[in-house]
């Protein structure tokens, strides 16, 4: 009877594996058939080195608009393949975000592309030869680094860097082909393509540290105590020794005064140890900052701590 | 274990002007320095003062400070300055207008 339940049971137990499995696994979107166009000999991508070619040779013949023509379709058809390319291999990257600790193989696909753009193979497209013509290179990545980072944050970096550039080429794209020829565009399309890879964005988090980093040196620089009068001094004592006989008379109320107008939030009724807290935590303000200092004086004066 | 904070305070500043401001920060901040030196950290000629936490109302004596050159033996400083009454609080190499000198305060 027991064998017999147990027979009963396992397929359902199976089925619920099954679904569950199924239901923690996030595929990728089916490309709509208008994006991924059939390319010849069935590869992806559309804009194959065939037609790379026959437009370069067509806009090394072609002055004036002609020539801005060709290089704009060149240069938009190469866009379009990139930007396929890195939102392709953004989405494997949340997908997969498992393999960023265990490899760097992803830095290979940037390693291809520069010789997809000089000289792949004809008759392979852009597209297919950025996506499959990967080599053997590859870099020595510090994985300490990759847990590091976020998925998010490498690809945003990505996708920073994937901005500014092509911004420059769409403006650039607005003159003519002798202020902006098709090799200085080429140029910036590696500089785009590149800038879509792993390294380029842990490159840009690197400097984005770099900078913080520096930021924050140029606030501590701001914070060092300096020009501090005799004046100073003698008003900080005299509040001082106020709020110790305060203190010691157990009469806080002037006390209480002097922080309210310093805009410190205190409590009904502050116990001594509240008030001390907050005084110790308004010394902050006072050391750093001259303005500060001269309301607190005011503020002093105001609560009849001090004259 | 009584509270440490730091404060930074700018090194290119003349030996009396940090003394204003170190007496100004233990009011302000009802504590006193038991440590002064150099702060590479915080800047090309920035100085880090340590202090300590005081129960309100026993806030010490105001510290006055000293500079000898570096590597000068500040014996004979101490005495004078212990028969004036004062006592040594620190000592420390620390910029005093932008130059690395020994610093010794005393109360």
């Amino acid at each position: 009877m027991q064998i017999r339940s147990m027979l009963l049971v396992l397929p359902i137990v199976g089925m619920l594996a099954s679904l569950l499995t199924s239901c923690a696994h996030f595929g990728r979107p089916s490309i709509p058939p208008v994006v991924v166009v059939p390319a010849p000999d069935g590869k992806t991508g559309n804009y194959t080195l065939m037609n790379y070619d026959t437009d370069l040779t067509a806009y090394k013949d072609a002055t004036g608009t002609a020539a801005a023509a060709l290089r704009n379709k060149m240069v938009y058809s190469i866009l379009a393949e990139i930007d396929y390319v890195f939102y392709d291999y953004e989405t494997k990257l949340f997908l997969n975000e498992g393999w960023f600790h265990v490899g760097s193989d992803f830095l290979q696909l940037g390693m291809a592309a520069g010789g997809t753009l000089t000289n792949g193979t004809r008759g392979k497209t852009i597209l297919s030869a950025l996506l499959t013509g990967v080599t053997g290179v590859d870099l020595s990545v510090d994985k300490n680094f990759f847990r590091q980072q976020t998925v998010q944050a490498i690809t945003s970096s990505m996708e920073a860097n994937r901005d500014r550039i092509k911004t420059v080429i769409l403006k650039q794209l607005a003159k003519d082909n002798a202020a902006y020829p098709f090799q200085a565009a080429r140029a910036d399309l590696i500089h785009y393509f590149f800038a879509g890879t792993l390294s380029s964005g842990l490159q840009e988090l690197t400097q984005d540290s770099g900078t913080n980093a520096k930021t924050q040196k140029d606030a501590l620089n701001k914070a060092q105590v300096r020009n501090i009068t005799a004046a100073d001094v003698v008003s900080i004592s005299a509040i001082n020794a106020a709020i110790a006989k305060a203190f010691a008379d157990d009469k806080l109320g002037p006390v209480e005064d002097y922080l309210k107008a310093m805009k410190i939030a205190v409590p009904p009724n502050p116990t001594k140890d509240t008030l001390d807290q907050e005084l110790r935590e308004l010394s902050n303000q006072l050391d750093e900052d001259p303005v500060s200092r001269e309301k607190a004086y005011a503020a002093a004066k105001a609560a009849k701590l001090i004259q | 274990m009584v509270p440490v904070h730091t404060r930074e305070v700018d090194g290119t500043q003349a030996l009396d002007a940090q003394e204003r401001a170190l007496q100004f920060i233990e009011e302000a901040d009802f504590a006193k320095v038991v440590s002064y030196s150099q702060d590479p950290g915080a800047g090309a000629t920035a100085n880090e003062a340590s202090l300590q936490d005081v129960p309100i109302g026993s806030q010490p004596p105001p510290l006055s400070l000293v500079a000898l050159a570096v590597g000068s033996d500040p014996a004979a400083t101490i005495t004078q300055q212990e028969q004036g009454g004062k006592n040594l609080a620190f000592q420390g190499e620390a910029f005093v207008s932008s130059k690395l000198q020994l610093v010794l305060g005393f109360r």
